[in-house]
């Protein structure tokens, strides 16, 4: 079965009602959570989870994509009307899209933030098509230790791409592994790290400390900053004259292309993408003087690059099971949680689910743009929650959200004390992103490495003597180069347009 | 400035890498050899973060800026040190007083305390927020949330 007959057979089960249903949810509740202060993305999904307990995995799958690109799209409504960027990403949206708001065309910004997202997204869900396969089709030359290799090689990568200083990613990544572990051993069935104290044999719940981290976390951090609602102005209507679009196509693209390409490096954040891409559009463009002061296109380049980035995340998620950012990465906990294991076995065993999802993400985008438009005067209106109002159901929502996991108090528990250490952890700048990525990654990877070393009777070698893993090695060395070089360009491109008040450590939360 | 707190957490990183080289060692008994076995990660783990942990406390990074950093534990007391503190009450109160009861109170403290407005409003508040999670989780998702020991005993 082709590529694209199997892409149509997803189109088949995605246009079911209740999967269009779904997809419609997961775009609103995404671009709901994603103009509302204190909710990202990752936290939204996060809380979430449990919720979509009662669906079939496909329609959970369908329906938490959409909380994320949704949210991804939300974001920039702050940051155009409120000059708060909700993440890092949101900055160089800010840089076009707040003097736009302020000369009274806020609703054209928004619009056109919606259209590139759109144009953005459909063309990583292209790529999705087209590349996802090609990796998958390795799939039978990857052994345990092709696996391991990739897996190490991740982590490794997206210790370099946190923004923060190696060693202190080193240290979160560990301990991420070292939470993993806490439970029962496979080898020799022994507790492992539980020092004797029995609500700790099940082990940690993974859903627990995503809540914990992110979503208690950024409310006491709202709390901390006393974060409160201001009122946007009127932003005009929504819908960008012939002028703009002329002026944005360009900036689109380049948008898109960057977006989608740098998005398949594992850790390439949306906040790194967007910088690179508003650059680029600058540089680009006859109206160059006009970038800062209310350019069109300084909008438009970074949201579709953001958006492409979302999208193209979905590639080495679904071909070989690696989150590139900490959404995905949550996401990657629900498919765990749905009995999917993402990777190169996934569309061979798989391959009905995967192309549903992939359909449904056309489907999605199109949601996006055909709901967002008329919706853009309600969302602009949202921003006006007040945050003493917000703080608490979200605050309840993510307890009752850790509880229902297992039903288990103790989660609950654990939940808040990530909570407080989520707080600190991001009060000193340490990147939370390893520490999600090895707590997630931790037991296949210990798993593909004991079963190497029983293949290879306990030598290291075997890593070694094997074509694919010696090319990830190679590759990877030559990526974590890069990476830190570009980490340390966005990091200075933040300090010249905003001072040192935003750091791109935990982007994306 | 050098930042206490890299020097604290890489001291923190060595307590948790000796941590782990103990479980390893505790575990090296039950291997299948040296490579293979229970043991081996919590070994790399524990050589790993002593190694980061002393590197961290020999070098520490500059202080983070005047926003986070230093004034992080002032600024986390006396409203937001409470939260989590309420929150930890909330999982302690659940089971004694049940879902309704112990959701309700939470939430009414929660609004009072980041300054919704007056009493008789927060209550208002966090009875339409009990009954919000009440429908979802509850109702549809049909989680079974605790009772409350207080009610079953007075029953008796």
């Amino acid at each position: 079965m082709s590529n694209l007959s199997m892409l149509l057979d997803g189109f088949g089960h995605a246009l079911t009602p209740m999967n269009l249903l779904m997809a419609a949810i997961g775009v609103l509740v995404g671009t709901f959570v994603g103009v509302l202060p204190g909710l990202g993305p990752t936290s939204s999904i996060a809380i979430l989870l449990p919720v979509t307990a009662v669906l079939e995995p496909t329609q959970a799958i369908i329906m938490l994509a959409g909380i994320y690109y949704g949210a991804m799209y939300g974001g920039s409504t702050t940051a155009i009307l409120l000059n708060i960027p909700g993440e890092a990403s949101s900055v160089p949206t800010c840089l076009d899209g707040y003097p736009l708001a302020q000369q009274g065309r806020g609703g054209p910004a928004l619009g056109i933030a919606a259209i590139a997202s759109f144009i953005a997204g459909v063309l990583g869900v292209l790529g999705l098509v087209l590349f996802a396969p090609v990796l998958a089709s390795q799939a039978l030359r990857f052994g345990p230790p092709e696996m391991f290799a990739v897996l190490l090689l991740t982590l490794v990568i997206m210790m370099g791409m946190t923004g923060g200083r190696f060693v202190k990613s080193a240290v979160m990544g560990l301990a991420g592994i070292a939470l993993s572990l806490i439970g029962l051993g496979a080898n020799s069935g022994m507790y492992r790290f539980t020092l004797g104290w029995g609500p700790l044999e099940g082990g940690l719940d993974m859903v627990s400390i995503l809540i914990g981290l992110f979503s208690i976390a950024e409310v006491m951090r709202g709390i901390s900053e006393k974060k409160t609602a201001i009122s946007a102005g009127n932003i005009g209507s929504v819908y960008p004259g012939r002028k703009d679009l002329k002026q944005s196509a360009s900036s689109i693209a380049a948008g898109g292309l960057i977006g989608f390409f740098m998005g398949l490096l594992p850790g390439c954040s949306a906040a790194v993408t967007s910088f690179l891409s508003y650059d680029f559009a600058k540089r680009i463009s006859r109206r160059r003087h006009l970038f800062g002061k209310g350019a069109i296109e300084g909008v438009a380049a970074p949201e579709a690059a953001n958006n492409a980035t979302s999208s193209a995340g979905f590639i080495p998620l679904f071909a070989l099971g690696i989150p590139s950012s900490p959404p995905l990465a949550v996401l990657l906990a629900g498919l765990m949680i749905y009995g999917l294991t993402p990777g190169p076995m996934l569309f061979e065993q798989k391959g009905s689910f995967v192309w549903t999802v992939i359909a449904s993400m056309f489907i999605g985008n199109v949601m996006l743009l055909v709901l967002n438009l008329p919706l853009v005067g309600i969302w602009a209106k949202l921003t006006r929650v007040p945050f003493s109002i917000l703080a608490p159901v979200i605050l309840l929502l993510s307890m009752v959200g850790a509880y229902t996991v297992r039903n288990n108090l103790f989660d609950v528990q654990v939940a808040v004390v990530f909570g407080i250490a989520g707080y600190f952890l991001q009060k000193h700048d340490w990147p939370i992103m390893p520490l999600i990525l090895c707590f997630i990654l931790g037991p296949l990877m210990e798993q593909s490495f004991l079963q190497s070393m029983a293949i290879s009777g306990g030598s290291l070698g075997i890593f070694f003597q094997r074509g694919l893993s010696v090319a990830f090695i190679i590759a990877a060395a030559a990526m974590l180069i890069f990476s830190l070089y570009m980490v340390r360009r966005t990091k200075k491109r933040i300090c010249e347009e905003r001072g040192d008040s935003l750091s791109i450590v935990n982007a994306e939360a | 400035m050098k930042s206490v707190a890299d020097r604290s957490a890489g001291v923190l990183a060595i307590l948790a890498g000796c941590l782990s080289l103990r479980e390893a060692y505790r575990l090296y008994p039950y291997h299948v050899s040296l490579l293979g076995g229970d043991h081996v990660f919590p070994a790399f783990i524990g050589g790993g973060l002593a190694l980061a942990g002393i590197w961290l406390a020999l070098f520490p990074g500059e202080a983070v800026r005047q926003d986070g950093g230093e004034q992080a534990i002032r600024r986390f007391l006396p409203k937001t040190g409470l939260i989590p503190l309420l929150l930890l009450i909330y999982t302690f109160l659940l089971p004694w007083a049940g879902y309704p009861a112990a959701t309700s109170l939470a939430a009414a403290l929660l609004f009072r305390l980041l300054g919704t407005g007056r009493w008789w409003r927060c209550a208002v508040y966090a009875l339409l927020l009990t009954a919000g999670l009440y429908l979802i989780f509850i109702e549809w998702l049909h989680t079974p949330f605790p009772a409350g020991t207080v009610w079953q005993s007075s029953r008796r």
